[in-house]
């Protein structure tokens, strides 16, 4: 079963258009929740009427900041106790970004509530907003440090508007050694902020049960981290709160941040009814989160040698209104990227991540990684142009192998790898020979290749803890529970295959029970590029251990010797004797019935100790047509080692999703504001994705490692195949124009401006 | 979404166009717009169910129902022995097919957008509207910001000999185009139209008239000319100054397909 391209479990149901989703099963006779947003980037509250919404007919409550608990809390929705810095409460009393919840209807319906809304009236003491985090570090603090909290130093000042820092040293000094390097560069790269743009906006609905407990049901990525965040938030023990994740029509990050469940919650508590909240298009891009815009400045030294020297990394980041994940951020931008080289003399690397009044940046895809691995690359790029060397051979030469130690890395060693294969087999299908740098194509065309590398972690090494428990059913079917969350990505399925594969039964005869957290056990959800090597590790114990534990229970009640049997494929074998196999099932019905009254069940759980590496090879062939600006992609290389693969067509989706994900950040998506602050890219009209028709003809394939630490070898894959496009693209730009572009996106408008200075400079084209 | 307080579809045109002229009332003809904006409204009147969805010839014009799908229109038989696949290439890059199933011309039309490079597209084929109750109009006309409140029931294209082109720039295959220019020239003439200036479809009249004085003027003067006449502006996909830049690109390698 591991290695096989099984269909994924729900994509039949999910294709036919079947209730699966949060929506089609909310209870109809839900009170419909909509919130007031604020019209200010930034202002406090001075008084707030309710009283003609609710004397509105149909509307049932109106909550406003002073309905719910002032204690800090932060909506990141990842380990307990969380690191992010805890900074808001469910509604506040000073917002901090345009749209920021202010008050809650919940109505009879969704007419009645949108009116409500429109009849409430609010007085704000207006304040100077910041929008640019340069410009906000020490400017006026968006909060008193009473307000803001963390579990540990996290480098949080929120008087100097920081949400988070970290600082790693390693080696010699950084200047000392770019000062002996033959050649050096020092180049500041900036990102822009993305919405993740999910199919599925998020939405949630919670109703009371009979004994009066909360039951959610939200499109999220971690049950048992919501219902901690709901009970901390609104000061109820988390016992009360029961939260189900059905099926999810995307999350990227973007539902790994608990926005809405404590507003519901809210609503239910005070009503003792059912509602629902299901965020528009517009909500999801104004209320919600978005990745971390950056500015990352890197300093890099080669030798004459061609060995890299030193690297340096100071990485900035727009944390927006709240802290959620800024932190974590930072600490993948270092860990999950910069072991990617091997240990240079000097290394180190600054993060901060700063307050403004923009919409709050949380989890995305990558988380970190995008960011620095564009700078990182973009240095390497750099260098080897300005000494000119082949990046794909620098690259080849300076990446890290399987067996090299690294101070940053999960765990200190790498045990897998097949990174330089990566970039051997992608400069064949690239064809990087024929086409590296670039060439004329005709007067207005110049063709180029351009390459990256990238890596990323699996789970959060030393943190995440997971349980799986698996139980032998009375039928001789099992039933699998587990409290990861799939977001659509086949994560359910690839633990069934795990199952399957070591229980040695179909996938069929195993039942799963997913993401309740009053049905499964603790398991910390999905982010981090976890599920298959964190919570697969577990299922695999778990299942090793019910295996055991069955051939046990067979030796006992038929009297066999237990040295000599073996579960194969349904049966119990006696390898000693010529008895009949006996059928698992009938095993299961002899245990449950006149056996002895036992069902079989085990629960394993699983600590992530290290965060094993996956890596990624991208390389693009381009087009650029230097009297537009416009750059036309026309093929892209993804090598992949992602260890063992479970699910090889699963896990192809994976990467061509990521790579499609991150073209679109790379040529066109931008989140843009005026001058007050308002989103202007707030629907898919003008925050537009790529669709099929921009992405050109990808080739991936998988080489594989073997990860001595992973279920069944394997590693982690989500991430990582996010994070080269946008580097390999300007790569390619840097050969066919000469130009090295320091900020994405790279729009039309942008190349053609760089072509332009370049010519009034004097410059020209490379050919 | 558009939001109103009543909809109705009425038994015929008469009935809607009365019931249009009033205050906050909004015309629908296949509503894909009206889910893009936020707005609210008194009264939705849907018109779709009256608007004739044919596209035939009918003498020397191609008429075309205002109820006709931008996907009909794009798989038409008929427009591509018309000779016009320049309809097809105008609306190729609008959302996908599921949205041009939905999109109508009339709809289209009717919104006026700049962005519309079938709009822009068609005023370069000199193509008129039929306006219910008034009658043939030219659309160059209707652009110009008249007839409001009227219902356009057909739109009618000349059928000539001519070679046409439409060239456009924008960030993603399936964005609105940031700029779009579609040339046509026949025996006597030679119209350049552009659009997503950020403004409305617009002629470059003196260029368009420069060649037809002088039919061997060479293509750099017309592409001049087009620019000093043209207002370009900026907006959220792109700034004046690059508007201004890549027209000459685009409007120099239409002419050249066009054999200008």
């Amino acid at each position: 079963m591991i290695s096989r391209s099984h269909a994924k479990i729900d994509g039949r149901s999910a294709a036919m258009g079947k209730p699966l989703y949060v929506e089609d099963l909310a209870p109809k006779d839900a009170l419909v929740v909509k919130i007031l947003g604020s019209v200010h980037p930034f202002a406090r509250i001075e008084r707030i009427d309710s009283s003609k919404a609710l004397a509105l007919e149909g509307v049932v409550c109106v909550l406003t900041y002073e309905d719910v608990p002032r204690v800090p809390v932060t909506f990141a929705a990842e380990a307990a106790p969380e690191g992010s810095t805890h900074d808001r409460t469910v509604l506040e009393r000073i917002v901090r970004y345009m749209g920021e919840p202010v008050a809650v209807v919940a109505a009879e319906s969704e007419k009645i509530a949108l009116e409500a809304l429109s009849l409430i009236e609010v007085e704000y003491t207006v304040f100077e907003p910041n929008f640019n985090m340069e410009e906000s570090i020490g400017s006026t603090a968006l909060y008193e440090s009473s307000e803001v909290f963390t579990h540990f130093d996290n480098g949080s000042r929120p008087e100097k508007n920081i949400i988070a820092a970290k600082h790693e040293r390693h080696g010699q000094e950084v200047h000392e050694v770019l000062n002996e390097s033959e050649y050096s560069v020092d180049l500041i790269s900036s990102t822009q902020a993305q919405a993740h743009a999910m199919s599925e906006t998020h939405r949630c609905f919670c109703s009371p049960d009979p004994r009066g407990k909360l039951v959610i049901y939200s499109s999220c990525q971690s049950v048992f981290n919501t219902q901690r965040i709901v009970a901390e938030s609104l000061g109820i023990p988390p016992y009360k709160v029961r939260v189900i994740k059905p099926k999810v029509g995307g999350a990227f990050g973007g539902k790994n941040t608990t926005f809405f469940e404590p507003i519901v919650a809210a609503v239910t508590l005070k009503t003792g009814r059912a509602c629902t909240l299901i965020t528009t298009r517009k909500e999801c891009f104004t209320i919600t989160n978005t990745r971390h815009a950056s500015k990352v400045r890197v300093q890099m030294g080669l030798d004459a040698e061609g060995s890299i020297s030193a690297i340096a990394v100071d990485m900035l980041i727009n944390g927006g209104a709240h802290g959620e994940h800024s932190f974590d951020v930072l600490c993948v931008g270092c860990n999950n990227s910069l072991p990617i080289y091997r240990t240079p003399r000097a290394l180190s690397f600054d993060g901060r991540a700063v307050y403004t009044n923009t919409v709050p940046a949380g989890a995305f895809r990558g988380f970190g990684g995008p960011q620095v691995q564009f700078a990182l690359e973009g240095a390497v790029s750099r260098l080897a142009w300005d000494s000119k060397r082949d990046p794909s051979l620098l690259r080849l030469e300076n990446c890290i192998t399987a067996g090299e130690s690294h101070p940053f890395v999960s765990g200190g060693v790498v045990k897998s790898s097949t990174l330089r294969q990566l970039i051997e087999r992608g400069r064949e299908l690239i064809g990087w020979e024929e086409n590296y740098p670039a060439r004329r194509v005709d007067e207005d065309t110049i063709r180029a290749v351009g390459m990256s590398i990238a890596m990323h972690g699996s789970g959060i090494g030393g943190l995440d803890r997971v349980n799986a428990t698996v139980s032998l059913n009375y039928d001789g079917s099992v039933t699998l529970f587990v409290g990861s969350c799939d977001l659509g990505t086949g994560a359910d399925t690839v633990l069934l295959q795990i199952a399957s594969q070591v229980l040695e039964l179909d996938t069929e005869a195993i039942n799963l029970v997913v993401s309740d957290t009053e049905l499964t056990p603790y398991d910390k959800g999905a982010y981090a590029s976890s599920t298959t090597y964190v919570t697969g590790n577990a299922v695999a114990a778990a299942c090793q251990k019910l295996r055991t534990k069955i051939l046990d229970q067979a030796s006992v009640l038929y009297s066999l010797k237990s040295e000599n049997l073996e579960l194969v494929e349904g049966f119990i074998k006696d390898t000693g004797s010529e008895t009949e196999s006996i059928p698992l099932h009938r095993l299961a019905t002899d245990l449950a019935s006149h056996g002895g009254g036992t069902q079989l069940s085990v629960t394993s759980p699983y600590r992530c100790d290290v965060s094993p590496p996956p890596y990624v090879a991208g390389f693009v062939l381009l087009e650029v047509d230097t009297r537009t600006g416009k750059i036309d992609l026309k093929k892209y290389v993804a090598l992949v080692d992602c260890g063992t693969v479970i699910n090889p067509a699963l896990a192809r989706i994976q990467v061509e999703g990521g790579c499609a994900q991150c073209m679109g950040w790379a040529l066109h998506e931008d989140v843009i504001y005026d001058a007050k602050g308002n989103l202007k890219s707030d629907s898919m009209f003008t925050y537009r994705i790529p669709t099929s028709m921009d992405i050109p003809p990808m080739e991936v394939e998988f080489i594989e490692s073997y990860e001595p630490t992973g279920p069944f070898g394997a590693k982690s894959m989500g991430e990582v195949v996010f994070h080269t496009p946008a580097a390999a693209i300007r790569e390619a730009l840097l050969h066919a124009t000469g130009i090295f572009y320091p900020s994405l996106p790279f729009t039309p408008m942008k190349v053609l401006k760089g072509i332009e200075e370049l010519h009034e400079e004097g410059g020209r084209l490379p050919c | 979404m558009l939001r109103c307080e009543e909809y109705v579809r009425t038994e015929d045109l008469d009935t809607a166009l009365s019931l249009g002229r009033a205050a906050d009332v909004q015309y629908i003809a296949g509503g894909t717009l009206s889910r893009l904006y936020d707005r609210q409204c008194r009264l939705v009147v849907d018109i779709l169910p009256l608007l004739d969805d044919g596209i035939k010839k009918t003498g020397d014009e191609l008429v075309l129902g205002a109820g006709c799908s931008l996907r009909a229109l794009e798989c038409s038989a008929v427009i591509t022995q018309s000779d016009l696949g320049i309809l097809r290439e105008a609306v190729r890059h609008l959302g996908g097919v599921a949205l041009r199933n939905m999109i109508t011309l009339g709809g289209t039309i009717a919104s006026r957008l700049g962005s519309s490079e079938l709009i822009t597209t068609l005023v370069a084929l000199q193509a008129s509207v039929v306006l219910h109750g008034i009658g043939k109009v030219s659309l160059d006309e209707y652009l110009q910001g008249g007839f409001l409140n009227e219902i356009i029931t057909e739109l009618r294209i000349p059928l000539r000999s001519r070679h046409y082109s439409l060239e456009s720039m924008r960030n993603g295959f399936t964005d609105m185009s940031l700029l779009h220019v579609a040339v046509v020239r026949d025996a006597a003439d030679l119209l350049i139209v552009a659009g997503s200036r950020p403004g409305r479809a617009a002629v470059a009249r003196r260029a368009s008239r420069l060649y037809k004085e002088q039919p061997e003027i060479p293509g750099k003067e017309l592409v001049a000319t087009a620019l000093q006449e043209l207002f370009f502006g900026s907006d959220l996909r792109a700034d004046a100054w690059y508007r201004k830049k890549v027209f000459p690109v685009l409007l120099e390698r239409a002419l050249k397909e066009v054999g200008v």
